[in-house]
């Protein structure tokens, strides 16, 4: 298998696309095919997280029934457990493989629960930051992909405490390169670390190997006060905090394998994100990486 | 693949009672557990200690999870009682067992509330029922057989009829049942699970309760045959009484699991 600096020329260039997770939608909520009917660059494509003990919803199949764009978005797999890497839940991944078509899988690369996959577990945390972590992870990124026979992107998880010893982006650089895979940057989250770690907004990204970003996430958030202690809401509103901003702008400038970019903000009014749209249309335009093959 | 390491797994399953039980977390910062490691404690203490507690409902979802399932427990003991299962022993064993905390609480629970605990308990297994592996006759899609102290089903029911449709509302609002009296007589429930999730529960004699629960493992025709015939069925009436299981569902043949989320949404 070629290493995935070369596969990556072959994945489709997706643009610019929406969010979605089972039920986000309601009554006064962007539909993701409105957006799309409006602005086929707004809603290029449409990440869809999934839970497999939800299923799809109708807006999903609704979408899929169109045959628009997709990327699958777990959110239900702790890739550095084998024992969440079983038969059955592979064989539900596949299944829902086969109705999204998505071009590639991605989702947070943290402890999505703790314990089995059980109801009532779920959370989501960062990994722990330290080097023997790191290659269980690429080994169930890796399994993954085997299985499936689509790229897996390992998204930088939020959170507002992270423990061990490397940069978050260390720990992802090394992921990457062991996994032999892309990544999902999502600036928002990353602010999030950089902050709470009382890190620049930029700390670390000069070392990061740039061509292996292939998808960012860009989403609002709001700074929080907990006992005097500032932290980021991770709430994907409709404003998006200037340290988020920065970031985008770095990997924007150097990112040379970009192939899709989301905008995460499905429990929004489209009435309150089209300005966001137009402005994350303006500032990605020109850097996304040719495509090389369409989906 | 191998999993995380022995140490990863520790630091993560610390993360987690650190989030979730502020006890846990001071005694992590005052160095007072002493199974962490000089190095792993320091990597836990580094974050500023506010940072663990920033979302504050996390206890409170899982407390609300755990009250979806055991609403007249939660009754019983008070939603505060409930709410202290995350700081237990029990609750560490379930981080370091890759257990299940509804499965765990009620066993946690039962000394305090009595048998109600066990019988939701055995609702909460119904609900996550998975075929047994193997071939042969083994208990039906969702089906759970308990026994309890007599009068256990019929103070569910009474408690359920207290706490009315919207549980959690009566629960926040303080509603509490008095602890069932303990009756040294007992009855046999059995508990059916539908595939989305709709339980119901009735009393059933010695002989359906004894042949189910042999049935927790795939049995052949003869060794169930034989089972019924050592409860004191004549051959006829074992047989009999196996069909009608069968044909009721309560015992099932290879059955397969149950259609998934997605198979659902995609029928």
């Amino acid at each position: 298998m070629p290493d995935f600096l070369d596969r990556v020329r072959q994945l489709p260039t997706l643009g610019l696309g929406v969010s979605t997770e089972y039920g986000a939608r309601s009554a006064d909520t962007l539909d993701p095919r409105a957006l799309r009917c409006e602005n086929v660059h707004w809603g290029g494509f449409l990440e869809v997280g999934v839970e497999l003990a939800k299923g799809l919803d109708d807006d999903t199949l609704a979408w899929v029934a169109q045959g628009w764009p997709t990327t699958y978005h777990f959110l239900d797999v702790n890739l550095d457990d084998p024992l969440d890497l079983q038969r059955d839940w592979l064989d539900q991944v596949a299944a829902a493989v086969a109705v999204l078509k998505p071009a590639w899988l991605c989702g947070d690369a943290g402890l999505w629960h703790f314990g089995a996959r059980e109801r009532g577990h779920m959370l989501l945390l960062p990994p722990v930051l330290i080097p023997e972590a790191v290659g269980p992870m690429a080994a169930g990124i890796r399994t993954l992909r085997r299985t499936i026979g689509l790229e897996v992107l390992p998204e930088n998880p939020p959170g507002a405490v992270f423990v061990g010893s490397m940069h978050l982006l260390d720990f992802f650089a090394s992921l990457c390169e062991q996994a032999d895979t892309g990544m999902l940057l999502d600036c928002a989250h990353l602010a999030m670390v950089q902050r709470v770690t009382g890190r620049s907004a930029l700390d670390g990204l000069d070392g990061f190997p740039m061509d292996r970003v292939v998808e960012l996430h860009i989403a609002g958030g709001t700074v929080m006060d907990h006992d005097g202690l500032p932290w980021v809401d991770d709430d994907h509103g409709a404003a998006v905090l200037p340290d988020t901003w920065a970031i985008a702008e770095y990997v924007l400038a150097r990112a040379t394998n970009l192939k899709a970019v989301v905008v995460e903000c499905e429990r929004n009014p489209l009435d309150v994100v089209r300005p966001l749209f137009a402005e994350v249309e303006a500032r990605t335009a020109g850097h996304f990486a040719a495509t090389g093959a369409t989906q | 693949m191998k999993g995380p390491t022995r140490r990863v797994q520790r630091l993560q399953q610390s993360m987690v009672r650190m989030m979730v039980d502020s006890v846990f977390r001071d005694a992590v910062y005052r160095d007072q557990v002493p199974e962490l490691s000089a190095e792993d404690r320091a990597l836990l203490i580094a974050p500023d200690p506010r940072a663990w507690s920033t979302d504050r409902y996390r206890r409170g979802r899982l407390t609300r999870a755990l009250l979806d399932e055991y609403p007249v427990t939660g009754a019983v003991v008070g939603v505060s009682r409930v709410d202290a299962f995350f700081g237990s022993d029990a609750f560490a064993a379930v981080l370091a067992s890759r257990g299940s905390i509804s499965l765990a609480f009620a066993d946690w629970a039962a000394p305090q509330a009595g048998d109600v605990a066990l019988l939701e308990g055995a609702m909460c297994r119904a609900r996550r029922w998975v075929p047994a592996r193997g071939k042969g006759i083994q208990a039906g899609p969702g089906v759970v057989v308990v026994d309890l102290g007599a009068g256990t089903l019929d103070f569910l029911q009474h408690g359920m009829e207290r706490l009315g449709a919207q549980s959690l509302d009566a629960l926040a609002q303080g509603l509490r049942l008095s602890r069932p009296t303990v009756q040294s007589a007992r009855e046999h429930v059995i508990i059916t699970c539908t595939a989305d999730g709709q339980v119901g529960a009735s009393l059933v004699g010695e002989a359906i309760a004894a042949l189910t629960r042999r049935a927790a493992r795939p049995l052949s025709t003869g060794a169930l045959l034989a089972a019924a015939r050592r409860l004191g069925a004549t051959p006829s009436e074992a047989a009999a009484l196996i069909q009608d299981l069968l044909n009721d569902g309560v015992l099932a043949e290879s059955p397969p699991p149950w259609p998934s989320a997605l198979d659902r949404a995609l029928a």
